[in-house]
C-alpha cells in the first residue's frame, strides 16, 4: 500500500494506492490523524487507486471522520471504487460519509 | 512461515472459460495453507482465496467478497485469539465438498491454536451501529456466505468453518440461498 500527502488551499489530501488491510491500515491512519492534530481539519482521503479495503480500513475512516468533526473540521472520500463502494454499503456506512468521484470534487465541496 | 499445499486440479483438456463462469474444480479439490498470525501474510492468504474462488465458478464480486469474508477471519484470529501476537499458528484451508442435492460447496475452515472466541461476540447476528468499532468483519463474513459456524475440535484449536454454494452449471436452476429473499 502507498500512502501520499500534500496539501493544497490548506486543504489535505491523503492518497492512498493498492490493498488496506489490518497490516496495512496504521499507515494510512497515521497520515489522516497527524494532519487532523495538526490544525488542519479538513481532509480529502482519494481512495481512486485502492483495489481492497477490509474493515480495518473502515474503522480507520470511521476513526478519522469523528476525529475530524471533533476538530471542527471534515472528512471527504474521493474515487471510491466499486468494490471499496460495496464494503460501505454492507457496513451501512455510505450515507455516513461525503463521498465524491474525485478528489477535485471533493477538494471544491470544502472550499464552497 | 507459510506453507502452502493442495490438491486442486485443472481438468484435462478443459480450456479457462473467460468469465470463469462454470465451476472447473471437483469435490475433494482442496487447498491449505498455513501460516504464523502475522498480518503480513494477509495478502497471500487473499491471493489463494481468489485463485481458488475463481476456479470454483465464483463471478468477481462474489469472490471479492469470499476473499473478504477470509481476511476478516484471519484478522480476528490475529486480533483476538492470538492477541496480537504474530507467532501463533493459523491454518487457511478451502475444499469443494458435495451438497446433498447433487450440487457444490466451496467450505473454507480457519484453525487456530488461539483463545477460544468470545461466545457472545460470535452469536451476535443483529446489524451492528456502523460508527461503534468492533464487530465489522463479523458482519461481513455474514453477510457473504451461506453458513458461518464457531466451534473447536479434539485438540482444541479454533475453528471457523464458511460455506457458500457454488454456483450451478450454466443452464441450471440455482437454488436459493438460505435465509436470502
Amino acid at each position: 500500500m502507498e500512502v501520499s500527502t500534500r496539501v493544497e488551499s490548506g486543504i489535505t489530501v491523503v492518497s492512498v494506492a493498492g490493498e488496506i488491510d489490518l497490516y496495512s491500515s496504521p499507515r494510512m491512519r497515521e497520515a489522516i490523524v497527524s494532519s487532523i492534530t495538526r490544525k488542519q481539519p479538513h481532509v480529502v482521503v482519494d481512495l481512486a487507486g485502492v483495489s481492497y479495503m477490509d474493515s480495518s480500513g473502515i474503522a480507520t475512516l470511521v476513526e478519522a471522520l469523528q476525529l475530524a468533526r471533533k476538530h471542527e473540521g471534515r472528512l471527504l472520500l474521493a474515487g471510491t471504487t466499486p468494490r471499496v463502494r460495496e464494503v460501505f454499503e454492507v457496513a451501512r456506512l455510505e450515507s455516513v460519509f461525503d463521498l465524491f468521484d474525485t478528489a477535485a470534487a471533493a477538494l471544491a465541496a470544502v472550499k464552497r | 512461515m507459510l506453507g502452502l499445499s493442495g490438491s486442486a486440479k485443472m481438468p484435462a483438456g478443459r480450456a479457462l472459460p473467460s468469465r470463469f463462469s462454470d465451476c472447473l474444480l471437483e469435490v475433494g479439490d482442496a487447498v491449505s495453507l498455513e501460516l504464523k498470525s502475522d498480518a503480513r501474510h494477509l495478502g497471500v492468504v487473499r491471493a489463494m482465496v481468489r485463485s481458488f474462488g475463481s476456479l470454483a465458478g465464483f463471478d468477481d464480486a462474489i469472490v471479492h467478497r469470499v476473499m473478504l469474508s477470509v481476511d476478516e477471519g484471519c484478522a480476528n484470529v490475529i486480533r483476538h485469539a492470538h492477541g496480537g501476537r504474530c507467532d501463533g499458528d493459523l491454518q487457511v484451508s478451502c475444499v469443494i465438498e458435495a451438497a446433498q442435492d447433487g450440487g457444490r460447496t466451496l467450505v473454507i475452515r480457519l484453525k487456530d491454536n488461539g483463545k477460544a472466541p468470545d461466545p457472545s461476540r460470535v452469536s451476535c447476528t443483529q446489524p451492528k451501529d456502523p460508527l461503534v468499532p468492533g464487530g465489522l468483519g463479523l458482519h461481513l463474513i455474514r453477510d457473504a456466505m451461506d453458513e458461518v459456524t464457531f466451534g473447536r475440535d479434539e485438540a482444541g484449536n479454533n475453528i471457523l468453518e464458511m460455506r457458500l454454494r457454488c454456483p450451478a452449471p450454466a443452464g441450471a436452476a440455482r437454488p436459493r440461498r438460505p435465509g436470502r429473499s
